[in-house]
């Protein structure tokens, strides 16, 4: 298979967010005659509190076997355990 | 889980790691309760980073991009309405954050020290007594990385005025420099607005008083900014004498904030020396041996350079 693609970000770094865009090409070689699939997305990332991102993307197959469109929702959540740290132990010296 | 961490750094190709808070349910403390100040901590996080990329990215700029364009912009824009959250200063400086990793990633750490003590300060559920221990607790964890951070040992100013790249920055920039000056001087006299205050409500007095003083300082760039480094001894006393390895740490992190800067302005420090030069620096403020002085001199050389100068105490 042979896949291609490229993507351009930009970042507003006041307002913690990252919009992102990208154009994939996927081309199959295993001797199914079927089209390329080309797929465009964008989406952005945006920091909502100190610990707390979130990331939203919204993508189209607009050319390929079956053209579709794509939703993505995430998000990241910063937190460390205490367990692991030693000196967040009672007692720690 | 350390080792691992260091590890896979290594592995990675680089030669340090980010880390983030210590666990503690102080944590975010005083981001709840000081929203107006704490948000200022997060438009301060701009204005050193992009001093950096300018010093970077334009080293033949006029002197005006920095002293008049940034400062306007900061002074009247990014001040008047700072950020709810931390700003990624790899997305505002990423020429800064590609040739200094090492230096961003110290300040980074400190400034997370200095958000942890405000936290333990603000959390009004922590009795006065259990504050010195969980003060020492978060010392403990920011000691922890060495490759970080900065010495508890104070430094004499030979390491930051005695350099042959010495003042470059500051005789340039005096306007932005004051400016930097009073970030730090709010930075610090906090912790004695919050100290100071026997009840939430003479905290938040005394928060006020400090942020009103800030902006003060802005009027008439740089009448009322401070004219040298702010130290803590002079500025905020009673945290010096309560908490002295952390006062050591950041007058070491501020100066260390003035020598990058005056590496970076240096026309006797070759673009290609810059990198050397600050990892140098930073290794000298990292470290118990390089240039120390001993507790006594250090308050003595805080008090006698005079604190009005440096921004004044509000009380």
């Amino acid at each position: 298979m042979l896949l291609l693609g490229a993507a351009v970000d930009r970042s507003f770094p006041l307002m913690s967010l990252l919009i992102v865009g990208d154009l994939v090409v996927e081309q199959y070689s295993n001797g199914v005659p079927r089209p390329a699939d080309w797929t465009s997305d964008i989406g952005f990332r945006k920091q909502i509190s100190p610990r707390f991102v979130l990331d939203a993307g919204v993508g189209r197959v607009f050319h390929g076997l079956r053209p579709a469109w794509l939703v993505t929702f995430g998000t990241t959540y910063t937190f460390s355990i205490s367990a692991l740290v030693p000196e967040a132990r009672p007692g720690a010296h | 889980m350390r080792i691992s961490l260091i590890a896979l750094a290594l592995l990675l190709g680089c030669g340090y790691y980010e880390q983030t808070y210590m666990p503690a349910s102080h944590n975010w403390a005083f981001r709840h309760k000081y929203p107006s100040a704490d948000r200022l901590f997060n438009a301060f996080d701009y204005g050193h980073a992009i001093v950096y990329q300018e010093l970077i990215a334009h080293p033949d700029g006029p002197v005006s991009r920095i002293e008049d364009d940034r400062f306007t912009f900061i002074t009247t824009h990014l001040l008047v309405h700072p950020p709810a959250v931390p700003l990624d200063e790899e997305a505002i400086g990423p020429r800064y954050a590609q040739l200094l990793p090492e230096a961003h990633e110290m300040f980074e750490w400190a400034h997370i020290l200095h958000r942890q003590i405000y936290d333990i300060w603000a959390d009004d559920r922590i009795p006065p007594p259990a504050k010195d221990s969980a003060v020492a607790t978060v010392i403990r964890y920011y000691r922890s990385r060495g490759d970080l951070a900065f010495s508890t040992t104070p430094k004499s100013m030979s390491l930051m005025d005695g350099q042959f790249y010495s003042m470059a920055f500051r005789k340039k920039y005096p306007k932005f420099t004051g400016l930097l000056w009073s970030y730090h001087w709010l930075q610090i006299v906090l912790y004695d607005a919050l100290m100071r205050g026997a009840t939430p409500a003479e905290r938040q007095a005394n928060v006020d008083t400090v942020v009103r003083r800030f902006r003060a300082m802005l009027e008439d760039p740089p009448a009322h900014m401070p004219s040298v480094m702010p130290m803590t001894a002079a500025i905020a006393p009673e945290f010096a004498e309560r908490y002295p390895d952390a006062a050591i740490i950041f007058d070491n992190l501020h100066a260390f904030h003035d020598v990058v800067a005056d590496i970076l302005a240096s026309p006797d420090v070759p673009p290609s020396r810059k990198r050397a030069e600050v990892l140098a620096a930073a290794a000298r403020y990292r470290d118990g041996t390089s240039s120390i002085t001993s507790v006594a001199d250090w308050r003595q050389m805080s008090t006698m350079m005079g604190a009005a100068h440096m921004g004044g105490v509000p009380w």
